[in-house]
């Protein structure tokens, strides 16, 4: 059922008391001392922060070059799992050779990968693209494959019935059906390329929002390290809007079915 | 009678509290040490003496306070971290990070701990760059918020070129070194460890402080403001044996076994020989601020202003408390035993 306006303001203004919260308790926590750290800052230092980084363009450049490398490895990473989750889930044979060593894979945390690229691949582009193609690929390549088994029995033998060749199988029955999981698999890839974009440029990097952060973080500059998480989080949430406003797209046949 | 019992006996535990607390707030149960290395024991100059020789244990034995040392990998922002978490109450690390303490924190600088401190940069053997100007566009490991960082700002602001004119890569601890052994970077930063590259061929200088000595470092030993004020004795007395420190391994006659014990730490013993080799350790284990030092560090406060590393820029009179170490070098009757430089590392009298 379609929110109301009012329905609206009323989840916006709910969704804004906590954040508001943490920052009064930030302001008194910074302004009364309560602690003997240091990194406690006021809401206000922060802000100026953001106003300088703006200013001075490096927060959008440095932002811009770690969205990019997060597109790039979105689509390289996207592509490859939901060609490879396509073919595990319609082959079972396929699925026997690889699903053993491709789930095993998967457990590896994705920040573990990072000594290993960076001895495959070297310091560089190179490092930071591929790795970030890797995290993407796994998730990808499971919802995928789970979404194509998941295809429901009548319909492929629906296709059955009308002798659909394997390619018209998979472009009108598997496909379609699959793309829910596809998208979901999508979302999950768009953080999680977020996470390793961060902690590649962490590691090592010299540019980037977490070459910013990590750079802030030796400086004790903590207002520069929460503006970064400021700044990736807001573009992370922006794309996934994107993300998901592009799934009403493809997916408007289920509202018209429904 | 029952009431006034209780109130009695509420008084009498609320003074038994309040005293206890009295008590206990004379003397720390531990002293927390900070310093950076990779390895125990503590590397160089005096924290290297006082650890190796336990002079802070011996001194605070009788008071019953542990000495806890603590080794940062992450070097001096990883020192920083702990100050700013209350994880430690001294410390001594280079002057960049020092400068960045302060300008974020509250501690207090008490004394020098190295003056002098060189710092190279190499290139890959077969390199084909010979400038800094040469090194434009290609990877360079700096070790951000480290006096390395300081000394590759410097010298890139020295020859007229902006930071990012170069592919400045962040590395901490030995991750630089790593990745220049494997020739995944072009140049790398490295102090007296330099000779080791050289030797080894593994890396060829291009520039370093020998050739630009304004570059050099420096690092100091800091308190935090609310352990001094909280334990000004305790903090004297630190500082005291410190300075003791300082003056047995800087004598002549404790030359060989003051190298010695700073090799321990696996830098061999040949490097610090070359290292030091016709300096007396006199002018480089020498806790008193002189004219080199303090223009140094006000001009390390300066240009981390300048270059946006720190926020807001302070007096070095308001950092610098020596009332500490003056008081130390009166009673150990020390005042004229370490030389001074003027402005320029030229001898001064003192």
């Amino acid at each position: 059922m379609r929110q109301t306006v009012r329905q609206k303001v009323i989840t916006l203004i709910l969704g804004l008391v906590l954040p508001v919260l943490i920052l009064i308790a930030m302001e008194v926590v910074a302004r009364f001392e309560l602690t003997t750290s240091q990194l406690f800052v006021e809401p206000k230092v922060i802000f100026e922060t953001l106003v300088d980084m703006i200013k001075g363009d490096e927060l959008f450049i440095n932002l811009g070059i770690s969205t990019l490398r997060v597109s790039i490895g979105f689509v390289l990473g996207g592509a490859a799992g939901l060609l490879f989750g396509t073919v595990m889930g319609i082959s079972r044979t396929f699925e026997s050779y690889v699903g053993p060593i491709f789930n095993a894979l998967r457990q590896v945390p994705v920040l573990a990968w990072i000594p290993l690229f960076i001895l495959w691949v070297g310091i560089g582009e190179g490092f930071n693209i591929s790795f970030i193609a890797v995290t993407a690929f796994f998730p990808m390549a499971l919802s995928t494959c789970e979404g194509v088994k998941g295809v429901s029995k009548s319909e492929m033998e629906v296709g059955a019935v009308l002798e659909f060749s394997r390619f018209k199988q998979l472009s009108t029955i598997i496909l379609p059906s699959t793309l829910p999981a596809i998208f979901t698999g999508l979302r999950l890839v768009l953080s999680i390329t977020w996470m390793a974009v961060v902690g590649a440029e962490l590691v090592v990097s010299s540019e980037g929002i977490g070459c910013m952060m990590y750079r802030a973080r030796q400086q004790l500059q903590v207002d520069t390290v929460l503006v970064c998480i400021l700044a990736v989080g807001l573009t992370g949430y922006t794309m996934n809007i994107l993300l998901e406003q592009t799934e009403h797209y493809f997916l408007r046949w289920r509202k018209v079915a429904g | 009678m029952r009431k006034i019992a209780s109130v009695f006996l509420l008084l009498g535990i609320i003074t038994t509290l309040l005293s206890g607390t009295a008590l206990s707030s004379d003397n720390p149960k531990v002293i927390r040490i900070g310093c950076t290395g990779s390895n125990r024991p503590v590397p160089g100059n005096t924290f290297g003496i006082l650890h190796q020789l336990h002079l802070l244990e011996d001194e605070f034995k009788k008071d019953g306070i542990q000495v806890e040392w603590n080794v940062f990998k992450g070097a001096g922002p990883a020192s920083n971290e702990a100050l700013a978490n209350g994880a430690v109450d001294f410390v001594t690390f280079g002057d960049l990070p020092s400068i960045i303490g302060r300008a974020q924190g509250k501690i207090k600088l008490l004394a020098i701990h190295e003056t002098r401190r060189a710092a190279y940069t190499i290139v890959q053997p077969d390199s084909k760059a010979k400038t800094i100007a040469d090194l434009k566009g290609k990877k360079w490991g700096v070790s951000y918020g480290t006096s390395s960082h300081l000394y590759f700002s410097r010298l890139v602001d020295k020859f007229g070129l902006k930071e990012n004119q170069f592919n400045a890569i962040s590395f901490s601890g030995g991750d630089g070194k790593a990745a220049f052994l494997a020739k995944q970077i072009d140049a790398l930063n490295v102090g007296s460890d330099v000779t080791d590259y050289v030797a080894l061929g593994q890396g060829k200088v291009i520039y370093g402080t020998d050739k630009a000595p304004e570059l050099k470092g420096t690092a100091g030993l800091v308190v935090t403001e609310a352990f001094a004020k909280k334990y000004p004795e305790i903090t004297y007395r630190f500082v005291k044996t410190y300075v003791r420190a300082a003056k047995l391994g800087s004598e002549p006659k404790n030359r060989d076994k003051t190298l010695a014990l700073w090799s321990a730490t696996g830098t061999p013993l040949s490097t610090y020989k070359k290292e030091y080799e016709n300096v007396p350790l006199a002018l480089i284990i020498n806790p008193v601020p002189d004219e080199y030092t303090i223009s140094h560090l006000k001009d390390g406060i300066k240009f981390a202003k300048e270059k946006g590393i720190i926020r807001k820029a302070f007096a070095f009179e308001d950092w610098y408390d020596g009332s500490y170490l003056n008081r130390a070098l009166k009673e150990l009757k020390l005042e004229k035993y370490w030389p001074a430089s003027d402005i320029n590392g030229k001898p001064t009298p003192r």
